[in-house]
């Protein structure tokens, strides 16, 4: 395959042992060190890439332990153990405090909520340094809430999934079901975190979810989307909206079936019940408020869509498990990440140009993100959780641009170069004429010539 | 003037090798189309072609197996070297050494060059030889020799003893690790040989006549690993499209300049210790030393290379390491200097009892002339011992510890008034410093001398670099062999646009500027 390959190298490794899965790992800044808030379904570049915050990693493993990362520090700020099987991990603003909170799913329906303190500023945390085994009850996270959910969930996403302008939380099952829960305060006392989560919405669907995730729609509302099998996905539409045709009543099973399903040229696909990811809230830069989604297959099929128009598919013959999205090269468009249990990681931008990048290493779990690396501040990384009980968060992944570009096709796009050709007499499409004035003018200058 | 800039630099592409390579695996190609092509060999025989092809309109890396027949499966490639045949001929020579344990009998092939000599190290294609207008293969093995094998008529090559073309080859008493030749005018050449022993030869040699005309010994104490020969400036012909507008004169006094101020210069790297420029050798020889500070510090430097990669005009300096970095320096002709405002009378000597440089000395650092065969020591310890007869050490490294001290204040700065007791408890030293921090100064000197500008990690150990026109598009890739990949990189081209921008700006005033001169001339002379 003729794609351009990068190499990755500036990286922090940190111990963390055990099984990950993919939605239990989360950046994000979790202890509100200097939160800027906004909603999730905006981008991180907006709400949590931007300057002034700073975003921790936190992760959790089918044992129980869940860790926060912080800076280079290889060893865990803080952590909680003995928690059960964690399936998903999610920082946001749960309970509606204009705070980050960190949410807990394991996959015996427990919930956990943890409110973290501000890492790194009591003394005992300072005091007690980098030695991992003995942590000071500082570091030591217990969870300020804790209530029993539906067992076996998969996937969870914090958002306002249904646009009332609180967020909720959406996770799915093992059992095809998606619910929506909301935080909802109990006001019978004062104490903090007085109240429970209460269920919003349910639906139940005909095949495995793979991942869900939020999408803005072209009207400007948020939609949610699940995947299902063979690359299709579904929008889940909440039964309780102000809809005519929708009644709401109160027992869940009675609901009318509220989604629409989106085939996506199912027929082409190779494999009808391969297992598919999605991402949604794909920014198409430019000002535009609708975003693209994209999904991608355990047999190496990856699609970028917009209101059910195929925009581009690639074929690649990697296991695809995991799909993400960043703006790799800063210009506002967000591309694609997509990871194989291989390591091989493809970014891929709206028009279908691909670089990829090989971790070296089997990947248990993957995510992107911004990652506050010290000097550095949040910047774009990807997180690599690998089977040797380790995690690499690489940190200097920004590319100029995706496709492989010449100073030839740079210098074409600025509008001046063609007005400057002009006056030197040379013509601008003869390519040799070009490259030897560039090399000349680049490499044969003399900054104090006496060209007056 | 533009202020100076450091450049971003990116893979443009990346190619993982299937096995580890060494630092004669990297081989240069032109293609057709004047741009590059790159052929890298791996230990496990196999062979990678890169280049750049437009498919459609779209800039795309083409990565393809090399298969070069007669090579036995159990043989590892040690050297791979290319040249292209003169004309009438034409087409590529490639010359590819591999070892193989067991002894076998040669099977020669019209394309490939396969040497069975004991261990080959290193091969260098003799291009620039005006006696014979003909390409040679020259192959540097392992028993303390370089063969030579010129081609005959239907592609046969043939073994010839070198000593009447380079006499320069006959007396070698270690392997030759590295070998460079560069053509000073018509008839004289430079040869550099970096031998196993830390011993480097270079040798001024008459092409005509075939005779040594000078030679200059220096020596290291651990293996040359790289040898380059380079000028601090480039020259580039300015383009024909330009000449008509641009002043005649101006480019004739930069040819000048040129010759005033581009000398030959010799950079190496040896094994353990730092790299060294030999400045200017062929009127000092290998006596104008200049060390590039660091180079040491990342496990073996194995590769090097000069390169403008700032777009001044002037070639950087860059040396990759084992230690998976990449450092560039740059050649800087001054140094600012915190210098002690010297009391009359005061007795400035450390322990060792050398004298701290005063002012009117400190001109002559990095200028000191050794004798021809001076041993350079260079060991960054501070073992104060008297200096040995007939070995001489480097300047900067015999500056003494009070020196050292006032640099480490400088690196400091001067509010850091801990810097006392970060030095080693040595009161004669914290009671020098103190002396000498009562009355310094900042200094501009003249000290030619190196700075690391930047550096930049790998994923593996740096084997080999180079520079080439990937894209063809007038900027040169940067390409990086490490251990196990290939890097081709490139300047952050947003950077590169608007300096070039910036710079055609100029060039339009200028040629306004001339036009209206002209005119003016033309009215005053009417």
């Amino acid at each position: 395959m003729m794609w351009r390959n990068v190499s990755f190298v500036d990286h922090i490794e940190v111990d963390f042992p055990g099984n990950v899965v993919s939605q239990a790992m989360d950046l994000g800044d979790v202890d509100n060190d200097k939160v800027t808030y906004g909603p999730y379904y905006l981008p991180k570049t907006q709400t949590r890439g931007r300057g002034i915050e700073e975003n921790e990693l936190v992760v959790a493993n089918i044992d129980g332990d869940l860790s926060i990362f912080k800076g280079n520090s290889t060893q865990p700020q803080k952590k909680a153990s003995n928690l059960g099987m964690i399936t998903c991990v999610r920082i946001g603003d749960i309970c509606n405090l204009n705070k980050n909170l960190l949410v807990c799913l394991t996959a015996e329906g427990c919930c956990y909520i943890f409110d973290v303190k501000e890492i790194g500023k009591t003394t005992e945390e300072l005091q007690s340094g980098e030695d991992g085994d003995n942590f000071g009850d500082g570091r030591v996270l217990s969870p300020v809430y804790t209530q029993n959910l539906p067992a076996n969930c998969k996937a969870m996403l914090i958002a306002d999934t249904d646009g009332d302008g609180l967020l909720e939380m959406a996770v799915t099952y093992s059992d095809r079901v998606v619910r929506t829960f909301r935080w909802q305060t109990t006001g019978e006392s004062d104490a903090p975190f007085s109240g429970r989560l209460l269920l919003v919405d349910k639906w139940q669907l005909a095949g495995q979810i793979g991942a869900i995730s939020m999408n803005q729609s072209p009207d400007g509302s948020p939609e949610l989307l699940v995947s299902q099998p063979g690359r299709t996905y579904v929008t889940l539409l909440p039964h309780t909206s102000q809809r005519l045709d929708v009644t709401p009543t109160e027992s869940d099973e009675s609901k009318s079936p509220s989604f629409v399903f989106h085939p996506l040229g199912h027929n082409r696909v190779r494999n009808k019940e391969v297992l598919t990811v999605i991402v949604g809230g794909i920014q198409r830069g430019g000002g535009c408020t609708a975003t693209y989604h994209a999904l991608a297959s355990l047999d190496g099929s990856m699609v970028l869509v917009e209101n059910d128009n195929i925009l581009w598919s690639l074929q690649v013959d990697h296991q695809l498990f995991v799909l993400d999205k960043l703006d790799v090269t800063g210009n506002g468009q967000e591309e694609v990440v997509c990871c194989s249990w291989d390591g091989q990681t493809y970014i891929v931008n709206h028009s279908r140009e691909v670089v990829r990048y090989h971790f070296k290493e089997n990947v248990a779990a993957f995510t992107t993100g911004y990652y506050s690396v010290p000097g550095k501040g949040n910047v774009p990384c990807f997180v690599y959780a690998t089977f040797n009980n380790h995690i690499v968060i690489h940190h200097s992944i920004s590319l100029p641009c995706v496709e492989s570009t010449s100073l030839l096709s740079v210098m074409d796009k600025q509008e001046q170069t063609h007005d400057l050709l002009a006056k030197l007499n040379i013509d601008s499409t003869k390519k040799d004429v070009l490259r030897d004035l560039y090399h000349w003018t680049l490499y044969g200058w003399r900054p104090n010539a006496d060209r007056h | 003037m533009e202020p100076q800039k450091t450049f971003k630099w990116n893979d443009a592409h990346f190619c993982s090798l299937a096995s580890q390579t060494n630092i004669y695996g990297l081989q240069k190609l032109r293609t057709e189309k004047d741009t590059s092509k790159l052929l890298v060999s791996c230990l496990d025989r196999s062979f990678l072609s890169v280049e750049y092809l437009k498919i459609g309109d779209k800039l795309t890396p083409i990565t393809k197996d090399v298969q070069f027949t007669y090579i036995p499966g159990d043989a590892e490639i040690v050297s791979t070297d290319a040249f292209e045949r003169l004309s009438p001929l034409s087409g590529l020579v490639v010359g590819i050494t591999f070892i193989k344990l067991q002894e076998q009998e040669t099977r020669p092939t019209s394309q490939v060059l396969n040497i069975y000599s004991a261990v080959p190290f290193s091969e260098e294609s003799g291009e620039e030889l005006s006696a014979q207008e003909r390409k040679l293969d020259i192959v540097a093995g392992s028993d303390c020799k370089v063969h030579m094998y010129r081609e005959l008529p239907a592609e046969r090559f043939k073994e010839e003893p070198c000593e009447e073309h380079f006499p320069e080859f006959s007396d070698i008493s270690c392997s030759i690790l590295q070998l460079v030749i560069r053509k000073v005018n018509s008839d004289q050449r430079l040869t550099a040989l970096g031998l196993q022993d830390g011993e480097v030869k270079v040798f001024q040699v008459d092409c005509q006549r075939q005779e040594i005309l000078r030679e200059w010994k220096a020596e290291v104490d651990s293996p040359v690993t790289s040898l380059r020969f380079f000028t601090q400036y480039n020259t580039i012909p300015c383009p024909s499209v330009l000449e008509n507008g641009q002043d005649d004169a101006s480019q004739s006094s930069h040819t000048d300049e040129e010759v005033a101020g581009n000398e030959i210069n010799l950079l190496m790297t040896s094994a353990l210790e730092q790299a060294v420029v030999y400045r200017n050798v062929l009127s000092s020889g290998l006596s104008e030393v200049l060390w590039l500070p660091e180079s040491d510090q990342y496990d073996v430097a194995l590769c090097s290379l000069a390169a403008d990669i700032d777009f001044d005009g002037q070639n950087e300096i860059l040396v990759g390491t084992y230690g998976q970095e990449l450092l560039v320096y740059k050649f800087q002709p001054t140094r600012d200097k915190w210098l002690p405002v010297e009391p009359p009378g005061m007795d400035l000597t450390n322990a060792a009892g050398e004298t701290v440089p005063s002012d009117d000395r400190v001109p002559q650092l990095g200028h000191l002339k050794d004798d021809v065969t001076g041993k350079h020591r260079h060991r960054s310890d501070e073992g104060n011992q008297p200096e040995e007869s007939g070995k001489h050490r480097h300047k900067s490294d015999e500056s003494s510890a009070a020196e050292k001290a006032l640099i480490q204040r400088k690196v400091k700065s001067e509010e850091d008034l801990s810097f006392l007791a970060e030095l080693k408890p040595d009161p004669s030293k914290v009671a020098l410093a103190e002396r000498s921090a009562v009355a310094m100064e900042l200094r501009t000197v003249q000290e030619p001398h190196y700075e690391l500008l930047w550096q930049r990690s790998f994923a593996c150990p740096v084997m080999r670099l180079d520079c080439a026109d990937m894209m063809g598009d007038g900027v040169e890739n940067l390409i990086v062999l490490t251990l196990l990949g290939l890097h081709i990189m490139q300047p952050d081209l947003g950077e590169v646009s608007s300096l070039l921008i910036s710079r055609l700006q100029q060039l339009c005033m200028s040629e306004s500027d001339i036009g209206d001169e002209f005119h003016k001339l033309q009215t005053e002379i009417e």
